[in-house]
């Protein structure tokens, strides 16, 4: 039974692999005629990327933990960089569970498993998910729990370090689990654009706040009136994520708080996996539901049979609208940047020091959810695609027409976030009117030239005649970096010129916000316009 | 006979090391229902969508209406219709949103487009289901809206790949009938099928595909001649050497015996 699970678990992520690769010259070239030759290339590829993300994951925590043991107090730098890190395992198995899962709802992996009498698939989604993807992100606290051990020579902190990692692991899991599950539902029941109904945003803003929550204990914990009062108190250590830093990193522990410290990891360990089993079944039956079942079967309307006149472009803004906020697994990938951006943002509110230069300084973090929009979106317009690829390759659309008709669907999204919370920022910081135009415009610009370049790239990748794909199409977390890197520097760059071009003209640029922002705002145009000159030239 | 309308020359496409079509010649000429037969894996697929240049191929010579599958893309997409082997379409859109959107990307006139959605509609007895996520809708179905996506923009070529399959008879007879009617009108139709009655009844001419080959091509009447059968179904089998089953039969029965 375990073979099995274990070997099924191989399979979906081959399969994921396969879809992925099937069209590209290049695995038709290294794998030939060979069906032995393509499956050898699939598990030299799945190895492998699985090994850059732990590499990187190691070379990353490894760069931050060198850097903190080198100051003073080391201890309470590790303690504080503790936090850091099992956070990102949290937010990144959350993030690369929902993009896992998407294939496999996409193309209906589990399919085949539904005619056999097994009723193991259940198990074989967090096992497919967590050997060959999540697993990899552990890594990234191998340096620290090294470091630790290293300075105190506690053993003890190895095995809790651990397996606190392993909890943060499965409450990613579960937190996917839950977001897929709710988010689906309440998506699914209803035809048409009645999904964005009252119970759904509820539903989304319920998991934004738990998010906002997370980044504001993780940051600034004195903001959450119950902490300052409990520190240096043994319940301090029971507050999750709190507790890592002071139950695994906390310094040489007494024996009573060596058993304490021992009870609450038994005890979240046990919460964390009843939350699993609870969440794994339900989550596993949605993901798998067919679309013929998950899609309504009854009729939006009855005698419509054509639809209002519209443009070009609008047609396939609203072709990729539909196909975007229909299906609750492209839905949710269009929600992770809003998830794990836009809380670090709010928590901004809580935290004066942020915005000890005005707008500007808050601009200057806003371009963080430019950054994860520019990079993240492309990708997910792209993958959201899914199988509709090959009509669109049997359309007479040019290259262009896809580029553009994408961007706006991102532009459309992007402004939804930014513009509420530009203002909300605005007004916090009592900008004058001028700032509230400008403020936001730049933010969109921003996004719109960099979204472009990232959207030309990623469809310039896309063999002719392919008829699927997935986030693996495009070279999965590796391309997902690129995008992050490419987008830093095109978001990055005119901002710079601009806080140069303004110091030179005004000495204290931040204390004269307007012309910071006139001068962004023509730099931001002129990158516009060069990248829309690329994507018109583009076939 | 005019020009003809599709003109292949030499026609190699390889994946890798597999070579899947191996020196194809061809000409078809307008008004021709061309039937492509052949097994399995043989190369059909490959060369149809060669054809309506959504594929490149490796070497040879590939010319739809005297213009280039690779260089005139864009032109060869606008005068053809493809109906893939399944059909792959937006499964979160209903088929009136679906037949809108490619409707408004081939820029057909409003009322045009729809006029020829409801009589699509009409004639295929999709008109309950128009409203209805394609997702949910049955395999029939499906192919219907596929059909209908291919022949909106009234195509000039209009290439079918196995697109009987799932068809109910009165739709499948439908599709026949306007097969016929648009070759009449000159159109140029491909089709390939494992349906043999369905080639029998609508090709006007027929090439046997084999292992990326064409082992035999011509009218109903000089494929008969030549081998000396009656039936296609055994023309087709002579022609790709599958002649005498009875072996593979013997096999399987002594299998599931043990």
């Amino acid at each position: 039974m375990n073979r099995d699970i274990f070997e099924l678990s191989r399979r979906i992520v081959a399969e994921q692999r396969y879809l992925a690769l099937k069209d590209s010259p290049k695995f038709q070239q290294k794998t030939g005629a060979s069906a032995t030759q393509g499956a050898r290339y699939i598990e030299r590829l799945i190895f492998f990327t699985y090994a850059v993300t732990a590499v990187s994951m190691l070379a990353f925590s490894a760069f931050l933990t060198l850097t903190q043991i080198r100051l003073a107090d080391p201890l309470a730098h590790l303690q504080t960089l503790s936090l850091l890190l099992y956070a990102y395992i949290f937010l990144i198995s959350v993030y690369s569970f929902i993009m896992f899962t998407n294939i496999v709802r996409t193309y209906r992996l589990f399919e085949p498993l539904k005619p056999l009498p097994t009723n193991i698939g259940h198990m074989v989604l967090p096992m497919s998910w967590f050997v060959f993807t999540g697993s990899s992100s552990l890594f990234v606290i191998v340096p620290l729990i090294a470091a630790y051990f290293w300075i105190t020579g506690d053993l003890f902190s190895i095995f809790t370090g651990t397996l606190w990692a392993f909890l943060m692991l499965a409450l990613g899991y579960t937190a996917g689990s839950a977001m897929i599950f709710t988010l689906s539902g309440s998506l699914e029941k209803r035809p048409g654009m009645r999904s964005g109904s009252l119970s759904s945003i509820l539903r989304v803003a319920g998991f934004i706040t738990f998010f906002v929550l997370f980044e504001i204990a993780i940051q600034i914990p004195q903001e959450i009136p119950i902490l300052p009062s409990l520190a240096n108190h043994p319940a301090y250590m029971a507050v999750p994520l709190l507790g890592i830093a002071y139950t695994v990193f906390g310094g040489p522990l007494s024996t009573s708080y060596a058993i304490y410290d021992m009870l609450i990891t038994v005890a979240y360990t046990a919460l964390v996996v009843f939350a699993f089993i609870v969440v794994n079944r339900h989550t596993f039956t949605r993901i798998t539901k067919s679309e013929a079942s998950s899609l309504t079967g009854a009729a939006i309307s009855r005698k419509k049979l054509h639809e209002s006149r519209s443009g070009f472009y609008i047609t396939l803004l609203r072709k990729d609208m539909r196909n975007i906020f229909r299906k609750s697994q492209n839905f949710l990938m269009m929600l992770i940047p809003i998830f794990l951006v836009l809380p670090t943002l709010l928590s901004l509110f809580f935290y004066s020091s942020g915005i000890s230069f005005g707008s500007v300084s808050i601009y200057y973090s806003m371009l963080a959810i430019v950054i994860v929009s520019s990079a993240f979106y492309p990708l997910v317009l792209m993958i959201s695609e899914g199988s509709g690829i090959s009509v669109i390759q049997a359309l007479p659309l040019r290259m262009r027409d896809i580029i553009y008709s994408k961007e706006y669907v991102g532009a459309i999204v992007f402004a939804t976030i930014v513009i509420p919370v530009s203002v909300l920022f605005l007004i916090r910081t009592r900008g004058d009117p001028v700032i509230f135009l400008l403020f936001p415009i730049n933010l969109i610009i921003s996004f719109v030239y960099t979204s472009l370049f990232n959207i030309r790239r990623l469809l310039l990748k896309i063999p002719k005649g392919s008829t699927t794909l997935n986030f693996y199409s495009f070279g999965g977390n590796l391309e997902l970096v690129i995008l992050f890197a490419i987008t830093a520097v095109l978001t990055a760059l005119p901002t710079m010129v601009s806080t140069v071009l303004s110091y030179i003209v005004v000495k204290v640029p931040f204390s004269h916000p307007v012309s910071f922002y006139l001068s962004t705002l023509a730099i931001n145009l002129f990158s516009l316009l060069i990248i829309m000159n690329t994507v018109n030239r583009t076939p | 006979m005019g020009k003809p309308s599709i003109v292949v020359h030499n026609l190699i496409k390889n994946y890798g090391q597999l070579r899947a079509l191996d020196g194809i010649d061809l000409e078809i000429n307008p008004g021709e229902v061309f039937g492509l037969l052949g097994p399995n894996g043989s190369g059909k697929t490959t060369f149809l969508r060669i054809v309506c240049s959504i594929l490149d191929y490796t070497t040879g010579y590939v010319r739809v209406s005297g213009l280039d599958v690779v260089k005139d893309s864009m032109e060869i997409k606008k005068i053809t219709g493809y109906v893939p082997e399944t059909p792959v379409l937006y499964e979160s859109l209903t088929p009136t949103e679906f037949l809108n959107f490619i409707g408004s990307v081939r820029r057909i006139e409003h009322n045009t487009l729809a006029r020829r959605i409801e009589s699509f509609a009409h004639a295929f007895e999709i008109e309950d289901n128009m409203n209805t996520f394609i997702g949910s809708l049955s395999f029939g179905t499906k192919q219907k809206v596929a059909i209908i996506s291919s022949l909106i923009h009234d195509p000039e070529i209009i290439i079918l790949d196995e697109a009987m399959n799932g068809l109910d008879p009165r739709s499948a007879r439908i599709l026949k009938n306007l097969l016929t009617e648009y070759s009449a009108q000159g159109k140029t139709i491909i089709f390939s099928t494992h349906v043999l009655e369905v080639a029998e009844s609508v090709c006007t001419r027929i090439a046997i595909i084999y292992k990326g080959r064409i082992v035999d091509i011509g009218t109903l009447a000089e494929l008969r001649q030549r081998s000396g059968s009656k039936r296609l179904e055994d023309i087709f089998l002579e022609a790709t050497g599958e002649g005498d089953l009875s072996p593979v039969i013997k096999s399987l029965k002594e299998t599931m015996s043990r």
